[in-house]
C-alpha cells in the first residue's frame, strides 16, 4: 500500500497532471516581429513576418522564437540593406528569443525573455504578454518590451554624425498552434 | 511492488531526459533564408563608408549651394556668389560620384524596385544632375559677358531659373533621407 500511494504521487508530480493548461508541443503558426527606431528628425518601424518557432510545455512551457535578420523590411529598401551591417547579420544572422513560464493558462503573463541579438544574449525582465486563446489548440501571443543596441554591443545607425536613439523598442504578435 | 515503483523511476527519468532544450536548427529555417556571405558583407561594408561621406559632402555642398543662392542677383556676380558656386559644384561632383561609384550589393539590383526615400532620391537626381551640369557653365558665359559689360544673352541668361531648379530639387534629395515620408 505504501509503494503504491508514493508511485502515485510519483506520477503526480513526474506529470503534473492537475496544473497543466499548455498539454501539447506547439509552433508558431505565423507572426510578426517589429523593430522602431528614431532618428533626430524621423522614425520607423522594421518588420520581419518570417518568424519560426517552436515550444513544449510539461511542467514549465519552454518557446524558442527566431528570425532572420535580412527578413525585417522597413518603407526603404536601402536602408534595410545598411541594417544588415549594424546588426552583424553575416556573423549573427537570426535574432531569438527564448522564454519559459508556469504551466498555467492566464491572458496576462509578466515574463522574462532571453533575447539573442547579434550574438549577445540578453535578459529582459518583467515583459507584459498577453495571451489570447483562438480555440482548444491554438492561441495568440502579443507585446512589447525594450533593448538596446549597447545591451548588444551594437554600433548605432547615423544620419549626418547623429546617431538614432539607443532604445530598440520590439512588439511581437505571434498565433501559436499545436504540432 | 519494488519493481513497480523501479520502472516508474525509470519512466520518469526517461521523459525528463527526452525534454530536450530547443536549439535554433529545430526551427526549419533554410540557410538560404538567413545567410549572407562574406562577400556580400565585405561589398556592404564598402557601400556603407562611401554612402556615409556621400551624405558628409553632399549636406556640405548644400550649404555652399545656399550661400551661392543667397549671394546672388543681377548682374557682375559677387565673388563670394562664384566662390560658393565653384565650392558647391565641387562638393556636389564628389557627392554624386560617391553615390554613383559605390558598390551594389546585390550586382543585378534592380533599382526600380527600390522602395520608399531612396526611390525619390534617386528619382530627383535625375532633376539636379542635369542642372548641375548647365547651372555652372551657364553661370561661367554669364559672367563672362558681365565682365565685358554685357548682359548675358541666349541660353546663358537662365543661369539663374537653372540652378534654382538644381538647388530646390537637391533640398528636396535631401529632404527625402532626413524625413520619413
Amino acid at each position: 500500500m505504501k509503494y503504491k500511494i508514493i508511485s502515485l504521487i510519483f506520477l503526480l508530480i513526474q506529470f503534473n497532471t492537475f496544473s497543466k493548461d499548455f498539454k501539447e508541443n506547439y509552433q508558431i503558426k505565423s507572426g510578426k516581429i517589429s523593430y522602431h527606431m528614431k532618428y533626430l528628425m524621423k522614425d520607423f518601424d522594421g518588420t520581419s513576418e518570417l518568424v519560426k518557432g517552436k515550444g513544449s510545455c510539461t511542467k514549465s512551457c519552454q518557446f524558442l522564437v527566431a528570425s532572420p535578420i535580412k527578413s525585417f523590411t522597413s518603407t526603404d529598401s536601402n536602408r534595410d540593406i545598411n541594417m544588415l551591417k549594424y546588426a552583424k547579420a553575416d556573423q549573427h544572422p537570426l535574432v531569438s528569443v527564448e522564454v519559459e513560464f508556469p504551466n498555467k493558462w492566464e491572458e496576462k503573463k509578466s515574463l522574462t525573455l532571453i533575447v539573442n541579438f547579434a550574438g549577445v544574449k540578453k535578459e529582459i525582465k518583467n515583459v507584459p504578454v498577453t495571451f489570447k486563446k483562438i480555440d482548444e489548440k491554438n492561441f495568440s501571443v502579443s507585446g512589447k518590451f525594450s533593448t538596446s543596441f549597447s545591451n548588444h554591443k551594437l554600433e548605432r545607425p547615423s544620419l549626418m554624425m547623429v546617431s538614432v536613439d539607443d532604445e530598440l523598442p520590439i512588439s511581437f504578435d505571434l498565433s501559436i498552434g499545436a504540432r | 511492488m519494488k519493481v513497480l515503483f523501479t520502472l516508474l523511476t525509470l519512466v520518469s527519468i526517461t521523459i525528463s531526459a527526452n525534454e530536450k532544450k530547443l536549439s535554433l536548427d529545430d526551427l526549419g529555417f533554410d540557410s538560404k533564408e538567413i545567410t549572407i556571405s562574406p562577400e556580400k558583407m565585405a561589398i556592404l561594408n564598402t557601400r556603407n563608408k562611401m554612402l556615409k561621406w556621400h551624405q558628409y559632402t553632399a549636406f556640405a555642398a548644400l550649404g555652399a549651394m545656399t550661400v551661392a543662392m543667397v549671394s546672388g542677383g543681377h548682374g557682375k556676380a559677387k565673388s563670394s556668389h562664384e566662390t560658393f558656386g565653384i565650392a558647391g559644384g565641387a562638393l556636389y561632383y564628389t557627392a554624386a560620384s560617391l553615390a554613383l561609384l559605390a558598390p551594389e550589393v546585390d550586382e543585378n539590383h534592380d533599382h526600380s524596385k527600390d522602395s520608399g526615400s531612396t526611390k525619390w532620391h534617386r528619382r530627383l537626381a535625375w532633376i539636379h544632375g542635369p542642372m548641375m551640369i548647365l547651372a555652372p557653365a551657364l553661370g561661367y558665359l554669364a559672367n563672362e559677358k558681365y565682365k565685358k559689360g554685357q548682359t548675358p544673352s541666349g541660353i546663358a541668361k537662365n543661369h539663374s531659373t537653372f540652378a534654382k531648379v538644381g538647388y530646390f530639387s537637391f533640398l528636396a534629395a535631401a529632404a527625402t533621407m532626413t524625413f520619413e515620408f
